[in-house]
């Protein structure tokens, strides 16, 4: 894993100060800290854009990068354990109620906990990572048809585009204040998660084997629940949700350093940020008036470069 | 030692094992036989304390199982699943390295005692050579060998195996016979879940009968494999012959 990290941050560090300085006014690093417009709009809207990209891409990637491991399934992401679709209806009550900001954040947030309780209830009984993504897949279901219910009851076209904008997800005009909300949760969260490294080891050879080796199911669970809601429910409270990273990081960097599950997680967060500040310069760069939505970018990026993994995995010889 | 005392499981409704006691010991190779349902793999994971016990109890050297830690219990007991196909391609060596989870304290690195353990595993299995193949280009046999060298790398008392035999040709039965073998001559327990009664005549030193979850039989070897108990066990009359020193059993 080591022998990976220097190029990747290199390349992540490539990838922020890419960030900065692209978009419709391009503001090389002598206009920074300059007195003028570009140094504005460098400390009040592409410095946080930056630093929030780099953080939720971070956090989708290393929660993708777990869910995998956990799940011991490559097809999981944070959006299948209905952490983020909840935490979207969280946003979305918000946006209808007209609360914004903190007020906004705080319900988002709120989302995200219930998710997490439910998703320990309901998976308790049945035990294992089985309980647990059909609990999430449930949550996921209830949440996206609530979201829809309140889209079709919104009292005017103007809110229905707002929530719809947002459930997209994006980056845009976020400030310092989203990232000071943010970041200690997703903090918090990722360090929950990087905790779960070696359970998810032990149990690439399956529950049995892993309990055998001292694993606590239960707790893993918990963490595992916890860390996502916290990390991902934070992300998704400050720019929607924004999907693919979860899914398609990990599988690149297993590619890179290997499948252990618990050398995954550092590289798949790396991973996730410069992905993440990529796609959100090249949503700038787009010529044209406004630009493309990060979620939908990610997305259309997202799904043809996963389909030419697909037929290079499927191309190697077992 | 093992103690397992009047134990009772349920799987669900059903109740799979009722009423079994029995000691066991290290430095031997244990078989549990009987037919499919007979509740030969719910013993094994109660021994590895991965069930709830319904009644009764499993004692290892003098203490209850479940006071233990599940770290403490891991350090002791090593447990082979059956078909546990790794999930992810790890390569050789990190599987055998998985055998030391219980030995690490959290985001400790290998110590030199780890990597000790880990390359006497892998010697004692022949897969050194292997040691940077990925899992998901072995052979069967290779991936049995490596299988077996993590629960070995684990330094436990105890090894639970069930059905290790499973899908492998009759050579690379063998080897794995052998590994067991050199582990209980080594002075470890090994219980071992077969459906090869040969194997069994081969390499255990106690033979285990369970019939609908209750012991049929159990004692060394020799006066447990017989064509009485064979047949009460599997309700089909076997034969049962001495071929220059090595015990053939045959369905008749």
């Amino acid at each position: 894993m080591t022998r990976w990290m220097v190029p990747l941050l290199t390349i992540l560090a490539l990838a922020f100060l890419g960030a900065l300085m692209a978009g419709k006014v391009w503001i090389g690093p002598a206009d920074w800290l300059a007195d003028t417009a570009n140094g504005w709009i460098m400390a009040e809207l592409r410095l946080p854009r930056a630093i929030l990209g780099a953080c939720i891409g971070a956090v989708l990637g290393l929660s993708g990068a777990v869910l995998q491991g956990y799940l011991r399934n490559p097809l999981a992401d944070p959006t299948v354990v209905g952490v983020s679709s909840s935490a979207a209806l969280g946003g979305v009550i918000a946006i209808l109620l007209g609360a914004t900001g903190l007020a906004m954040f705080g319900f988002a947030m709120a989302g995200a906990a219930i998710s997490v309780a439910l998703l320990v209830a309901l998976a308790g009984r049945s035990g294992g990572p089985l309980g647990f993504i059909l609990a999430g897949m449930v949550l996921a279901t209830l949440s996206g048809s609530l979201t829809a219910l309140l889209i079709s009851m919104a009292p005017n076209p103007f809110a229905t585009s707002e929530i719809i904008a947002w459930l997209m997800g994006a980056l845009t005009d976020r400030t310092m204040d989203d990232v000071l909300r943010a970041l200690p949760f997703m903090a918090l969260g990722s360090v929950i998660l990087l905790l779960t490294g070696r359970s998810l080891d032990a149990l690439t050879l399956g529950e049995d084997a892993a309990r055998s080796m001292g694993i606590d199911p239960d707790r893993l669970r918990w963490r595992i629940a916890l860390g996502t809601g916290l990390a991902v429910g934070a992300s998704v409270a400050v720019t929607g949700v924004v999907g693919f990273v979860g899914l398609i990081v990990p599988h690149f960097m297993r590619r890179i350093v290997g499948e252990r599950p618990s050398a995954t997680l550092i590289p798949s967060a790396i991973g996730g940020a410069i992905l993440t500040l990529v796609a959100d310069s090249a949503v700038r760069l787009v010529p044209g008036p406004g630009e493309v939505r990060l979620g939908i970018a990610m997305a259309a990026i997202g799904a043809p470069f996963f389909f030419l993994l697909l037929a290079r995995i499927r191309s190697t010889p077992a | 030692m093992i103690r397992i005392a009047d134990l009772a499981v349920d799987l669900g409704r059903r109740r799979a094992l009722e009423d079994v006691t029995l000691d066991l010991h290290r430095g031997r190779v244990t078989a549990i036989l009987g037919p499919n349902g007979a509740g030969k793999t719910s013993l094994l994971r109660a021994i590895a304390g991965l069930v709830a016990l319904s009644a009764g109890q499993v004692m290892l050297d003098g203490s209850a199982l479940a006071a233990l830690t599940l770290q403490a219990r891991a350090r002791r007991i090593g447990y082979l699943p059956q078909n546990g196909q790794p999930a992810w391609a790890l390569t050789v060596r990190e599987l055998v390295a998985l055998g030391r989870l219980p030995h690490r304290s959290p985001f400790a690195a290998l110590s030199p005692a780890d990597a000790d353990a880990i390359d006497t595993a892998m010697a004692a299995t022949d897969i050194a050579h292997l040691a940077d193949r990925t899992v998901d280009t072995l052979s069967g046999g290779e991936k049995a060998r490596a299988k077996f060298a993590r629960v070995l790398a684990a330094e436990t008392d105890w090894i639970l195996a069930d059905e290790p035999l499973a899908n492998l040709d009759p050579p690379h039965q063998q080897d794995v016979l052998r590994l067991m073998r050199a582990a209980a001559n080594a002075g470890k327990g090994v219980i071992v879940v077969l459906h090869q009664l040969d194997a069994a005549a081969r390499v255990a030193d106690d033979v285990l009968v369970l019939r609908d979850g209750r012991t049929l039989a159990f004692g060394p070897s020799p006066t447990v494999l017989t064509p009485e108990t064979l047949e009460a066990a599997f309700d089909m009359p076997m034969d049962v012959f001495d071929h220059q020193g090595r015990t053939a059993i045959l369905p008749r």
